[in-house]
């Protein structure tokens, strides 16, 4: 059920599917920047958070899920925001049927629910983008993937980040290594204000995959 | 009553998306580490629900405190910061894995008659004039202008007068205790919900929004923020993951403490002084939203966790219980409320001007750009002859010219995207025959206590009428005077229609503008919904929870959206669910550590 807005290449036909999740009070519009220019033949899907954030009743930007303390996610509405990304992984693939599965990004909070799909659908997936992200733990829940088989990801890192502690950060590659995923780190300065560098470190570790 | 129905058919506080692709998603793990689901329970129905006996001899106390505050939204907060600042030891339990409550995701707006920086700004607000507005809108059938009380019963009219008495003394104090600091900048301009009625004489400057540190209004966020850092100062223990499943009574029926379950363990709490239930409303419990609400619901934002707990240990506790059919409503697209298990967002204010709300016979049915709790009612129109809700489900029709100009104001998609809840047509009859397919794909799904019925269709001359409801709707755009339901009449109408950077356009009236005679058009599906209930035990003006008798139970305080407050059916205007929140809270808070210590 969620809103997207569908990019494709300008100068060819597909070849491929990136599903883009942006960040907490933003619009779908948050990652055009980042991802106008990944590769020639990638198609974008700007996805759009459902939970609308309102200064005076007027809807201004929407959010994934509600946080608390950092690494803290708030249960109900996070895994609301999970299933609807599942839901949206699978109908991406059906919309697109013979291609490539998709590569997810997320930032900031959409790269918590990359992550953790990662661990839900790696299967589904062809790769994992995470900036400035981390894996939450929730009480009572496991990811139900054990095996990610291999499943390449990237986390693009800030060390100036003040929302991801750096140990929630490091035991979040180590989970998803641990778990068999080909895990990628990358610290960039800049990362979680999006700094045009950013484009090039994805860019760069998408185009040796697509 | 449907017990089979109820519990195995319908969501409410819980997903209930019944689509055919399976998910790998396990929702019920993550209500359950919301503190939305009860182990062994039917999904979003608490089972481990109050005591049955109140009165209970308790041990072992695990923990201790003149007062316990039960939830951590804004009246919570409101009653722990300011017991604790008359030197009362204080303990917060809260349900979720989160503070905040429903305050936490709200808008943060909160409404106080008379208020102190209404007054700096000139305006003035006398007491007789706003106890009148008041009880003109939260009890229409009773007022009478020239009567005492203007005509409500004393219990009615008592709280109403705590209000406006208390609303602004407790606005001053919580800002003094460094918990909440408040700006009037957007209520300058923010009107009344019923501005246009007579009896409102300070149509602005009553809502207050939280003041964030770069002195902009914040939201609901930003108040949780500002009054948990109040606390966390005061060093105010919140136990979270705690849900209170009983009070605890001495002999002689005083409070004296509570139990809560908090990871398959039970703790007992004691309460020296009292305990104040700030608990939320129950618009994610399906069978309280069954029985008590006046209309059906598909949904509702509360957080998940609202699930009416303060309305079973009322019960058994012998409280007195009021206002338990009334909510602050608002419209839900219908199919995300099928998917979340609290309600991401209603639809406040219904962007557009070439744009129109009909049933399914094709006729419009309310102004559209009324505010959300009145639009909200019209969806519990009952129609006897038919025997049906003819306005169960509405149909928000626009065409292309909305969807560019309104392009990303709720529940509109932003330009260029699409929206799986947006139906398209590229005429109206088109538009007819994807809406009936549509509501063949969500026959029988339902949630909370309303389903997209499985007989539900359009009527035959729904595209017929359609035109017909158009064509006149667009002698009305021309005119700027809408004959049948007077929109854009109200300040608010229009307020809420500019607020949202509204395109400018050559008609008389800006909120109305003609249909398109070509297409493509479009349709979203709506529904009745909440922000919360607001029904529950009664307090007095002391914010005591009172029995059937109309004495305060001793020791126990209620504030928020779970008890039966001031408001009756009304919805003053922006505010006014936190206000009444706030300023119970603060009674609670005052009069709590008045209370004797009550003796095991």
């Amino acid at each position: 059920m969620l809103v997207y807005r569908t990019v494709e290449p300008e100068a060819s036909s597909a070849r491929a599917t990136l599903v883009a999740l942006h960040g907490r009070d933003a619009t779908l519009d948050e990652l055009v920047p980042l991802t106008r220019s990944l590769g020639p033949d990638l198609r974008v899907i700007l996805a759009e958070a459902p939970r609308v954030v309102y200064v005076a009743t007027v809807p201004v930007s929407f959010t994934w899920f509600r946080t608390g303390d950092p690494g803290h996610v708030e249960p109900a509405s996070f895994g609301d925001s999970l299933y609807q990304v599942e839901q949206f992984v699978y109908d991406v693939a059906e919309r697109h049927p013979g291609e490539p599965h998709p590569f997810l990004l997320g930032y900031d909070l959409g790269a918590v629910l990359a992550l953790t799909a990662a661990r839900v659908i790696p299967d589904f997936l062809s790769g994992v983008i995470g900036i400035c992200g981390y894996l939450p733990a929730i009480s009572g829940w496991s990811p139900p993937m054990e095996d990610l088989a291999g499943l390449p990801v990237l986390l693009v890192e800030d060390p100036a980040d003040e929302r991801v502690p750096a140990q929630l950060r490091k035991r979040t590659a180590k989970q998803l290594a641990a778990r068999g995923a080909d895990v990628r780190l990358k610290t960039l300065e800049g990362a979680c204000a999006l700094d045009p560098r950013v484009e090039e470190v994805v860019g760069g570790w998408l185009g040796t995959r697509l | 009553m449907h017990e089979d129905l109820v519990d195995s058919e319908l969501g409410g506080g819980e997903p209930v998306d019944e689509s055919e692709r399976p998910s790998r998603v396990d929702r019920t793990a993550f209500l359950a580490a919301a503190g939305a689901v009860v182990a062994g329970g039917a999904l979003g129905v608490p089972v481990a629900t109050a005591a049955r006996s109140p009165s209970r001899k308790v041990r072992t106390w695990n923990r201790t405190a003149d007062v316990v505050v039960v939830g951590s939204g804004g009246a919570a907060y409101a009653a722990a910061v300011t017991a604790q600042s008359r030197r009362a030891s204080v303990i917060m339990l809260e349900k979720a894995s989160q503070a905040g409550g429903t305050t936490g995701k709200s808008g943060g707006m909160w409404w106080v008659p008379n208020n102190s920086l209404m007054r700096a700004a000139g305006l003035s607000d006398p007491r007789e004039d706003a106890i009148r507005y008041m009880v003109r809108c939260s009890y229409p059938t009773l007022y009478d202008p020239n009567a005492a009380r203007f005509g409500v019963p004393e219990w009615e009219y008592s709280l109403i007068a705590a209000y406006y008495d208390s609303a602004s003394v407790a606005t001053d104090a919580l800002a003094r205790l460094g918990a909440l600091q408040a700006t009037v900048q957007i209520g300058l301009v923010f009107p009344d919900y019923y501005a246009h009625l007579p009896e409102d004489k300070a149509p602005y400057g009553r809502g207050l929004f939280p003041k964030a540190p770069d002195g902009t209004p914040g939201q609901g966020a930003e108040l949780i923020r500002q009054m948990k850092a109040a606390a966390d100062r005061r060093r105010i223990p919140l136990l979270l993951n705690h849900r209170v499943t009983r009070v605890l009574t001495n002999a002689k029926g005083q409070v004296i403490g509570v139990e809560a379950a908090s990871r398959g363990r039970t703790i007992a709490v004691r309460a020296r002084k009292a305990v104040v239930f700030g608990s939320g409303g129950f618009t994610h419990n399906r069978q309280m939203a069954l029985n008590y609400l006046r209309g059906p619901i598909f949904g509702g934002c509360a957080v998940p966790t609202n699930t009416g707990d303060f309305v079973e240990i009322g019960l058994e506790l012998g409280a007195e219980f009021a206002n338990m059919n009334n909510a602050w409503w608002g419209e839900v697209p219908i199919e995300q409320a099928l998917e979340s298990s609290s309600t991401p967002s209603l639809v406040f204010s219904v962007p557009g001007d070439s744009m129109i709300h009909v049933s399914r016979y094709g006729r419009r049915v309310v102004d559209e750009k009324s505010q959300y709790n009145e639009r909200a009612q019209d969806h519990f129109f009952w129609d006897p002859v038919r025997g049906e809700y003819p306005n169960l489900v509405l149909f928000m029709i626009y065409d292309q010219r909305t969807a560019d100009a309104f392009a990303g104001n709720y529940p509109l998609p932003a330009r260029g995207a699409s929206a799986p809840y947006v139906i398209a047509g590229a005429s109206l009859d088109e538009l007819t025959r994807n809406i009936e397919a549509r509501l063949q794909q969500l026959s029988g799904r339902g949630s909370v206590a309303s389903r997209v019925l499985a007989n539900l269709r359009l009527d035959p001359a729904f595209a017929a009428n359609l035109r017909e409801t158009i064509a006149r709707y667009n002698g009305f755009a021309e005119t700027g005077k809408d004959l049948d339901f007077n929109r854009g009449e109200a300040p608010i109408d229009v307020f809420f229609h500019a607020f949202a950077n509204s395109p400018k356009h050559d008609k008389p009236n800006p909120t109305m503008y003609p249909i398109s005679s070509s297409g493509p058009y479009y349709c979203i599906l709506l529904g009745a919904g909440t922000l919360d209930t607001k029904g529950g035990p009664k307090v007095n003006a002391r914010a005591q929870v009172l029995d059937t008798k109309g004495r305060p139970i001793p020791g126990l305080y209620g504030a928020g959206n779970c008890i039966g407050g001031p408001a009756g059916q009304a919805y003053w205007s922006g505010g006014g669910t936190i206000g009444p929140a706030l300023t119970f809270g603060y009674l609670a808070g005052v009069n709590a550590p008045k209370e004797s210590v009550k003796s095991e």
